[in-house]
């Protein structure tokens, strides 16, 4: 039956007025419909089986998984899910619709959307699919997708509905089809017999462990065609593909806050080469008009590095234009400080106030409680947190100037911040140090969480404001949570910081499904106790000095690089084993600092300056005891 | 009637109207018939609620269960269900003891009987038919969610593929080595074991499995074992017969009547990783190898058309094969993918 007359035939029968089709009639009508759309495409879907690979599994999915392809030209290139090259192996081989089997090369990959392009040589005439210039799909249409399987290829198809579009930060399309592991590399269609997109192994973020969990569960990731012909040509030349930087920092907390404005630009990026400066107030990209952070997002997200976009800003109520090459990556963060305790004051001249100033830090002499900061350079200062984020992407030893209002008088003040690598702060400020009232150890407990807790925290907290937070990750054989809180009782309540132990759920181990469970906790501590939601840490007992590494560092690390908008700090011992967590980024919206009890820098462990290159500052604590675990905790809400 | 209706098909807004309309005046009137319904009623009152041993290390204790005869014969999965003879609970809530009449362990079924008469019962479907693309229904008691009288659940989608379970040696939990159909629903639930498998008509075309991992994805597998598989089988223990025991599998020789690496002359390169890839070191002069024309740096890719993950299960397959035999060979030979035929003289 012809692809055309079966759904015609589908729907005359669903339409005619005389003849309502009976559900088991649509059912086989577009069961009908389905074959006919999938053979148009199997000619061209092939499998790609791994070969001798070793390595790890992806969450459930073997490693040498074979999974499917699709043939995009007639010279055998063949695009493929990069799932397949993500491990060693000895062979990548394509079995062809025939069956016949070839081995394939890697030309290229697209690191930004998962796919690699592959090249076979083969006599036989190829079947290639034609990938469309552009893509018409709208949500509720029926989609099919198709792949191969097993040994002999046979043709594999699922038939769902189209779900949505820009998903993953703008790079893919959604649908419910429920596709298992042998899809991904497979060819998504509506049932006209438009390609739409190639589907790929991937989550949402936070969403599952491995980017494979999702299979079967009826959310489908495909990446659109037509970017995918429009990068082919680049591909084919051999040229992989990344993801497109800019490097604007966001002035709001919440990327779906109403407002465009950037905080900060960070040092020697495209942003900064092509013009763009703090203050600054986004109002299109690539032409299209944006309201929130989260939209900047997702139209960045389709592009790829070495593209230019323009984009038009309003500086001080003027519109300009700004055309921006985006690179593969930026020169990563180093964090600097000023070395105050900062507070928000509505007030006729200024926003941020200081509160405290703090010993041997370059605000020290500069600087006074009261004062309030109206200006950094040329940029209003409207927030604390946007005074953060202007420091965190700060250029490393160059100095800021400051407007700052003392007595009702505006003085200019110039400061050279120090990096937050350079160590850790002395002391916190003497006002801090009288905690009133009685502090106790109470039990934690959450709903559908069988962990253990408990938290040393103050009776009631009327008086103290701005508590640090230290959860401390319990190893097996450890006492439980109420009883570890104990030896950390009086210089918990000396230097303000609420501390929390968790232990482990079961089987004597943690599991990476824990992650989300203590970030749960680390929320209902913070509500109910007044925490800064700035001086929140996770250690585990190797952070200080003496103490040696144990599986809590490694889950303490994982917590920290997963759950970067809880967590600001993580302490671990310095021959932790790094967990296998995606490491990302540090951004200046949510920047971690990593404290390990280690006086030289000869002392840092391998690991280490992988964490630097990816912005993170790495403190050399020297002797790390409780005490200076503590006032690190406190003031990792000092800007 | 077609005719008339061709020239909506471009105007998706009047489709739209149109339909609508269509559906409040034959909703009001009654006149839809919902067979889709009917098959899935039938189905119901077909499949049983199978309870034994197990529910222990977080085992269920269920499974399900289909009518084969109008005297209480049931077909469902062999499983640990039924280490002791099983209650079945019909759909209508009726219990009985039952006992075990006949299995076939290479098909992963077997077949109760309860004393009763005038059951409801499947007759077993054709299923050489049903190609990928088909629409079916699955009932199964998954999860145990129809615990008392309720009727088992019913589930819908499609026959993804129709294909042969992967035989990949050693990490494969079941002796069934026949054709599936793959489903692309997420049938194979606990307690689905034994649920039937049926198309919009009704009609039974296969018995879900038992929860299954895919041995080559290392993912859980949905399908169903097709009726044609089990129907002599079934026919055999209902009527009685002397079931014959089919081995699908291809048994291990002896290792003096098998092939080795060393019958055929080949060196492999030191196996050091937990999955070695099949590469060739060196050859025997004068062996099946040398004759063959397999080089070093060879990779083996396929023994007889099975896929070779690394020497491990290259040597595996070696075992089964009688040592008189030829072997085929898939080989890449850089970017070369070669058949190559070892045998003797």
């Amino acid at each position: 039956m012809s692809r055309t007359l079966s759904i015609s035939l589908l729907l005359v029968t669903l339409l005619s007025p005389f003849a309502m089709a009976s559900d088991a009639e649509y059912r086989e009508l577009l069961a009908g419909a389905v074959r006919a759309t999938a053979n148009r495409f199997l000619p061209s879907i092939v499998v790609v089986e791994v070969v001798g690979g070793s390595g790890k599994k992806l969450g459930e999915v073997e490693q040498d998984a074979p999974t499917s392809g699709m043939v995009v030209d007639a010279e055998g290139h063949i695009l493929a899910s990069d799932i397949v090259v993500r491990q060693t192996s000895a062979s990548l081989l394509v079995v062809l619709a025939d069956g016949s089997r070839h081995a394939a090369t890697v030309v290229a990959r697209d690191h930004h959307r998962g796919l690699v392009l592959l090249k076979i040589k083969t006599d036989k005439t190829l079947d290639p699919i034609e990938l469309p210039d552009k893509v018409t799909v709208r949500t509720g249409q029926t989609i099919v997708a198709i792949g191969r399987y097993g040994v002999d290829a046979s043709p594999l198809v699922s038939r769902g509905i189209f779900s949505g579009m820009d998903r993953l930060d703008g790079i893919a399309y959604q649908a419910d089809a429920r596709v298992t592991a042998s899809f991904y590399g497979g060819l998504l269609v509506d049932l006209y017999g438009n390609p739409l997109g190639i589907v790929i192994p991937a989550v949402a973020e936070g969403g599952a462990e491995a980017e494979t969990d999702w299979y079967d569960s009826g959310i489908t990731f495909a990446i659109p065609v037509d970017v995918i012909k429009k990068n082919l040509d680049r591909m084919k030349q051999g040229n992989d593909i990344k993801k497109g930087l800019i490097g604007i920092v966001s002035k709001s907390k919440d990327p779906y806050e109403n407002q465009t404005e950037l905080a900060a630009i960070r040092v020697r990026s495209p942003a900064e080469k092509a013009g763009l400066k703090a203050g600054d107030i986004v109002k299109t990209v690539d032409g299209v008009a944006v309201k929130r952070h989260q939209d900047i997002r997702l139209l960045l997200g389709r592009f790829d590095a070495g593209d230019s976009i323009e984009m038009v800003v309003d500086r001080a109520g003027k519109e300009i234009t700004f055309k921006v090459s985006l690179s593969e990556s930026l020169p990563p963060l180093e964090p600097q400080r000023l070395g105050v305790i900062v507070t928000e004051s509505k007030n006729k001249d200024f926003n941020v106030e200081v509160v405290h100033v703090l010993d041997e830090t370059p605000s020290a002499s500069s600087l006074q409680p009261g004062d309030g900061i109206a200006k950094i350079g040329q940029l209003k200062v409207e927030t604390t947190e946007g005074l953060r984020r202007q420091l965190i992407a700060a250029e490393p030893k160059k100095a800021i100037e400051l407007t700052v209002i003392r007595e009702k008088e505006a003085k200019q003040i110039t400061i050279t911040p120090e990096s937050i690598e350079s160590g850790l702060i002395a002391s916190i400020p003497d006002e801090w140090k009288e905690t009133k009232g009685e502090w106790e150890i109470k039990a934690l407990k959450l709903p559908d969480a069988a962990n253990e807790a408990a938290v040393l925290g103050p009776k009631s907290d009327d008086e103290l404001k701005r508590l640090g937070l230290l959860v401390v990750l319990s190893n097996p054989g450890d006492p439980e949570p109420s009883e570890l809180l104990k030896k950390w009782q009086t210089k918990a309540k000396d230097l303000g910081v609420v501390v929390c132990a968790i232990s482990y759920e079961s089987n004597e181990r943690w599991q990476p499904k824990e992650i989300e469970v203590i970030t749960r906790f680390i929320a209902s501590v913070l509500k109910r106790t007044s925490v800064d939601p700035m001086a929140v840490a996770v250690a585990a007992s190797g952070a200080l000095s003496g103490e040696k590494a144990e599986a809590a560092d490694s889950m303490a690390l994982a917590v920290a690089m997963s759950a970067s908008r809880t967590i600001y700090g993580v302490a671990v011992s310095d021959s932790t084993r790094p967990p296998a967590v995606r490491l990302r980024e540090n951004d200046a919206e949510a920047s971690l600092q990593v404290l390990l009890p280690v006086e030289k820098e000869s002392e840092l462990p391998v690991w280490a300056p992988t964490l630097q290159k990816t912005g993170y500052p790495v403190i050399r604590g020297g002797k790390v005891d409780q005490e200076s675990l503590l006032r690190w905790v406190r003031l990792l809400q000092a800007v | 009637m077609t005719k008339q209706c061709i020239p909506l098909i471009r105007s998706p807004f009047l489709v739209c109207l149109w339909v609508l309309a269509n559906q409040l005046i034959f909703a009001g009137l009654g006149l839809a018939q919902p067979s889709l319904e009917n098959a899935s009623t039938a189905a119901q009152n077909r499949v049983v609620k199978i309870y034994g041993a197990g529910g222990l290390a977080g085992l269920e204790a269920y499974q399900s269960g289909f009518l084969v005869s109008p005297e209480g014969h049931i077909a469902t999965a062999w499983s640990y269900v039924l280490d002791v003879d099983p209650t079945v609970i019909l759909d209508d809530g009726r219990r009985f003891d039952a006992t075990i009449v006949g299995f076939e362990p290479s098909l992963e079924l077997a077949v109760l009987k309860i004393e009763t008469s005038d059951l409801p019962f499947f007759p077993l479907g054709d299923s050489d038919k049903v190609t990928w693309g088909e629409p079916v229904i699955a009932v199964s008691n998954l999860f145990g969610i129809a615990t008392g009288r309720e009727p088992a659940s019913v589930m819908q989608g499609s026959v993804a593929a129709v294909t042969n379970l992967d035989a990949r040696r050693g990490t494969f939990k079941t002796p069934y080595r026949g054709k599936v159909f793959v489903l692309d629903l997420v049938a194979n639930n606990p307690g689905a074991a034994g649920g039937a498998l049926v198309d919009s008509e009704g009609k039974l075309i296969g018995m879900l499995g038992k929860e299954l991992r895919d041995a080559s994805t290392g993912v859980w597998l949905n399908y169903a074992i097709p009726s044609n598989s089990l129907r002599k089988t079934i026919g055999d223990i209902v009527a009685g017969r002397v079931v014959e025991s089919i081995d699908p599998s291809t048994p291990k020789l002896d290792r003096s009547k098998s092939h080795s690496l060393a019958t055929l002359g080949i060196v492999m390169v030191p196996d050091v990783l937990e999955s070695t890839p099949a590469y060739v070191d060196d050859i025997e002069p004068g062996s099946w190898a040398d004759r063959g024309e397999l080089r070093s740096d060879d990779l083996v890719l396929l023994l007889n058309g099975v896929r070779v993950e690394g020497q491990r299960s290259l040597r595996e397959l070696l075992r089964t094969i009688d040592r008189r035999d030829a072997v085929e060979l898939t080989i890449q030979r850089n970017s070369q993918i070669l058949p190559i035929t070892l045998k003797p003289e």
